[in-house]
């Protein structure tokens, strides 16, 4: 989710992302904000993300992230694997349906 | 080979971690701003926004703790807090409070050398003795216990070998005299006074005595992988090795 967030927010902030989590879920994911730094953590140490200081609108010192080319592939091999698992349940669940 | 340069990245961040700490203390704040800010753009007070703020985060310590537990390598971390710990203990015990109060009466350099040099052969010996003594009783205790096929069967024979026996009273004493000698040899070269008030502070470490507990670090974590790839690897020809567990 913060890979999709990033990569169709561009980079932005530990906040920003969370919120942006919270508000794409239509705010039925609710978020504690604190689980979303050892999770970018990750994904830095992975290589997915880069991060470097910036300016917010409002003028805040913050730490922006931002999806590496590593990322992107890695949000596309995501995709396609999380699209697959759930066309095969689809099958599955039609199926027991029918 | 993403999760091992994950664990390379981990294990580089052991360096400097009072550094990320700061860094990411900074992250925090500026978070916590930008969700104040937010709130009170929607009409919160200040305080009631930071609460809120602080809230949705799910706490501060949590947040640094788990962030802490994914940034670096938590056992690793624990051991050189621990070394830390047990140096400046040993800083504090009597020995080396003896040691510094006769360098402080006037003791020489090779009379304090001696005296510490003879106390941890002795101990170093004694050690040595008790544990021939102890891996005796139980080869004898074995040798009762498990079941004659299992005996005949295993590929060496149930015995104190004596190479063994030899290479380990040697690192014990060695070991032990290492513990006694190095505190008496940096007693000798510190400023007594300056060191007396440290330990009576229980102070910051000395430059030496930094050195000293990193060297023990490296020390230790080198022979654990060592003895982690010779375990692990079947290349290794195991005839001209001693094992000691």
């Amino acid at each position: 989710m913060i890979l999709k967030t990033l990569e169709s927010m561009g980079p932005l902030h530990g906040y920003g992302i969370a919120r942006r989590i919270e508000q794409t879920s239509g705010d039925r994911l609710v978020l504690n904000y604190g689980t979303v730094y050892p999770a970018l953590l990750k994904l830095e140490q992975e290589g997915y993300l880069k991060s470097a200081w910036g300016v917010s609108d409002n003028n805040r010192k913050a730490k922006y992230y931002e999806l590496t080319k590593a990322g992107k592939k890695q949000v596309a091999a995501q995709t396609r694997e999380w699209e697959e698992t759930t066309s095969i349940l689809a099958r599955f669940l039609a199926g027991e349906k029918s | 080979m993403r999760p091992l340069r994950a664990w390379l990245i981990r294990f580089g961040a052991l360096f400097g971690f009072r550094r990320r700490d700061r860094e990411f203390e900074a992250e925090l704040e500026s978070h916590l701003e930008l969700h104040i800010d937010d709130g009170v753009r929607a009409g919160l007070t200040r305080a009631e926004a930071r609460r809120q703020a602080l809230i949705k985060l799910g706490g501060v310590e949590p947040t640094r703790q788990t962030y802490g537990d994914r940034r670096g390598i938590r056992w690793i971390e624990q051991l050189v807090q621990d070394r830390r710990y047990g140096l400046r203990a040993m800083k504090l015990g009597t020995s080396w409070t003896a040691v510094l109060m006769l360098a402080a009466l006037g003791a020489s350099r090779r009379r304090l050398l001696m005296q510490a040099f003879v106390e941890s052969a002795v101990i170093g010996a004694a050690g040595a003795g008790l544990g021939i003594a102890l891996a005796a009783q139980r080869v004898g205790v074995a040798e009762t216990l498990l079941p004659r096929s299992f005996l005949a069967r295993s590929l060496y024979a149930l015995q104190v070998d004596a190479t063994a026996v030899a290479v380990a009273s040697a690192l014990a004493v060695v070991a032990t005299l290492l513990a006694g000698l190095v505190p008496a040899w940096m007693s000798t070269r510190l400023d007594v006074s300056s060191s007396l008030r440290v330990v009576e502070r229980g102070g910051t470490e000395t430059r030496s005595a930094r050195l000293l507990t990193r060297g023990f670090i490296v020390t230790e974590i080198a022979l654990a992988c060592a003895l982690l790839v010779g375990g692990a690897s079947p290349s290794y020809a195991p005839s001209r090795i001693i094992s000691a567990v």
